[in-house]
């Protein structure tokens, strides 16, 4: 230690960050908790405990499971497709070394766009009376579809969006993992007579698998607390079809005004991705090869 | 073995490393590849393999054109210098993943598995994974590796420099033995001198893509056929003086004698100590002659800086070359030289 720096002095260093925590993070979830078990009405002024009610509420009413099941779908459906087409795009780019730096910006824009163009973009593309996607669909002789209209389908068109806005980081950050790879391994393959799936078996796939449970978590995690394209573009209908977790707590705590309500989802939330995470670092750690 | 035929290698970016390059190399030869950095040992190795795809001429092994083989058909073993072990698997599957691929059947993997692990003295480690191993270990891993395909050519770009020294002369004791144990072809690239003069039993002198002399260890350094490999071979190189009439003269410092000995066939220096290092068991002294050329003396006796010598060399330990630095016949001198 430097001559003059005190004992103290790290934890003054770190103070302003845990300072921020604790106002912004901890706090709140602390709030949250307490509140999940209170029933507080801001207009008549009263707050009161209420043990275990606002759960017992929210599970016995129909439209909590429904969002947390669509959140559950949603969460997995977007995680299966743009995580494997991250490594897919990924594995393409990495080879084309000619189309290479020019795609591998363009893929990444969708990621830096302002969401609200995107969303715009996609709700013209997704009309159905003068959007491109059904006129796609009608050039292979297939009817039109609803898109965010119909409550078959208004959950699946949002799974596209978020897919397209993820996949470009996902594929970004496959690509800087694959570039770590030593070219010696694949040569090393290469005398040992390995085929192209051999490699991508033995080779590729352990050495990124680490990358791969990071993206598997942290879009788990993105996409159970997905808000902005369930407010910008469906606002949960219709009739919840396309609801999830955030924007029914967003609902339910600020239009409603029934706080315990919705600090009981939170805490639902908060518990759910935390086994979330648990399980896939847990099942994932087994495979994944750190070094 | 393997026979090299007018080879043409340009890299993608226009670079081409070597042109017209032949080269035979015998069947259960040792050839070590020495030469300045950048002069195309590694690519001479990774075009033989495969792993670099030629541009124009010829690559034969064991009599067959391999130049359009895949490396995993041309009965070659490739050791890297940082070994390139599969990171993730364990010493045994680094192993027998070729293994499988070359249609080893079960059993026969086992046996062979057991057999190169004990020939490396790794079989305590067989389940460990390379990041549990250390530097020594892992090259025995990639040495393992490569014999259990029992190839007809290993081909080893610098497989000991990461190693420290000890180990390295360890491991080049064991190589040897290997060596002889196995009867394979070998080409070796190393860049340390005792490493090539112990191991090779022919050595490939390169520069810029061109081989300047390929010999046995003792040609190499008793006879080198030009200032190149003169100056290249030994510790120190060779010191090379321009004569008046344009040719050279060469002698290693190790054979500068002190004194001016009545009746001696070969030539008189006269010069100054200019610099002394102490090596141990002998002192490296730079010299400069009377008319202002340098040169490096080895001598065991300790001499004060600035100290004006009489110095000698016999006329057996003179190597004469050429206007084109090609060696030549040692003409009678006339005196003193330069
Ligand atoms: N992939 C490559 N592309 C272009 N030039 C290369 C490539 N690999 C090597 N070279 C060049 O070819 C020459 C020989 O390199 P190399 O065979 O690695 O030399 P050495 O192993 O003798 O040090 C060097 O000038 C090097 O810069
Ligand atoms: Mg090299």
């Amino acid at each position: 230690m430097k001559p003059g720096a005190s004992a103290r002095s790290p934890y003054i260093l770190i103070l302003p960050a845990i300072a921020l925590c604790l106002i912004f993070s901890i706090g709140p979830t602390v709030m949250s908790v307490r509140d999940s078990f209170r029933s507080v009405d801001y207009v008549a002024g009263t707050d009161k405990f209420v043990g275990l009610a606002n759960y017992r509420s929210i599970f016995t009413d129909g439209v909590f499971l429904k969002v947390f099941g669509n959140s559950v779908v949603f969460m997995f459906c977007s995680v299966a497709l743009s995580v494997p087409l991250g490594v897919a795009a990924a594995l393409f780019l990495n080879r084309n070394r000619f189309i290479h730096n020019l795609t591998q910006s363009v893929i990444f824009t969708p990621h830096i766009v302002s969401f609200i163009a995107v969303a715009t973009l996609w709700m013209f593309m997704m009309d159905p009376g003068y959007g491109i996607l059904n006129y796609a669909l009608g050039l292979f002789g297939l009817p039109p579809l609803r898109w965010l209209l119909d409550p078959g389908t208004s959950l699946l068109s949002l799974v596209i969006v978020a897919v397209w806005k993820t996949t470009g980081f996902n594929t970004l950050i496959v690509i800087a993992a694959l570039q770590k790879i030593p070219a010696e391994l694949y040569e090393s393959a290469r005398l040992d007579r390995a085929t192209r799936a051999g490699m991508f078996f033995h080779i590729t796939l352990p050495t990124i698998s680490p990358v791969l449970v990071f993206l598997v978590t942290t879009s788990a995690i993105s996409a159970f607390g997905t808000f902005d394209i369930v407010k910008f573009m469906t606002e949960g209908g219709p009739r919840n079809s396309s609801n999830l977790m955030v924007y029914w707590i967003y609902r339910t705590g600020f239009l409603h005004f029934q706080i315990g309500r919705a600090m009981a989802g939170a805490v639902v939330l908060i518990l759910f991705l935390s086994v979330v995470s648990a399980v896939n670092f847990a099942l994932m750690d087994r495979r994944a090869h750190y070094q | 073995m393997i026979s090299i035929r007018n080879l043409k290698k340009t890299y993608p970016n226009g670079f081409t490393v070597m042109e017209n390059f032949n080269l035979e190399i015998e069947p259960g030869s040792f050839t070590v590849l020495v030469g300045p950095s950048g002069c195309g040992k590694t690519t001479l190795i990774r075009l033989i393999s495969g792993l670099e795809r030629v541009t124009e001429g010829s690559i034969w092994i064991a009599g067959k054109d391999v130049t359009r083989h895949e490396p995993g058909d041309r009965g070659v073993a490739v050791v890297f210098q940082n070994y390139a072990l599969y990171p993730h698997m364990t010493v045994e599957k680094n192993i027998s993943f070729g293994l499988r691929n070359f249609g080893r059947g079960k059993d026969e993997i086992k046996k062979i598995l057991a057999e190169v692990l004990e020939m490396v003295g790794l079989t305590e480690h067989a389940g460990k994974k390379p990041s549990a191993l250390s530097g020594g270990q892992r090259q025995r891993v990639a040495l393992a590796r490569a014999i259990s395909k029992s190839p007809d050519v290993f081909l080893m770009d610098e497989p000991l420099s990461n190693l420290d020294a000890p180990l390295r002369a360890q491991m080049r004791g064991e190589l040897a033995r290997l060596r002889q144990k196995l009867g394979a072809t070998f080409v070796y690239i190393t860049h340390d001198q005792a490493e090539a003069m112990s191991l090779g039993d022919h050595i490939a002198v390169m520069d810029g893509g061109r081989i300047m002399q390929y010999g046995t260890p003792e040609d190499i350094y008793d006879l080198p056929a030009n200032i190149f490999t003169a100056r290249f071979i030994g510790d120190p190189g060779m010191n090379i003086l321009p004569l008046k009439d344009g040719r050279y003269i060469g002698f290693r410092g190790q054979k500068v004698g002190i004194g001016r000995p009545a009746g001696l066939d070969g030539i008189f220096i006269e010069g100054a100590v200019s610099s002394r290092e102490n090596l141990g068991d002998a002192y490296r002294y730079r010299i400069t002659a009377q008319d202002g050329t340098q040169f490096e003396m080895r001598h065991s006796e300790r001499v004060e800086v600035g100290r004006h010598l009489d110095m000698f060399v016999k006329r057996n330990d003179l190597h004469a070359f050429d206007e084109r630095g090609i060696r030549a016949e040692v003409r009678t001198p006339g005196g003193a030289a330069p």
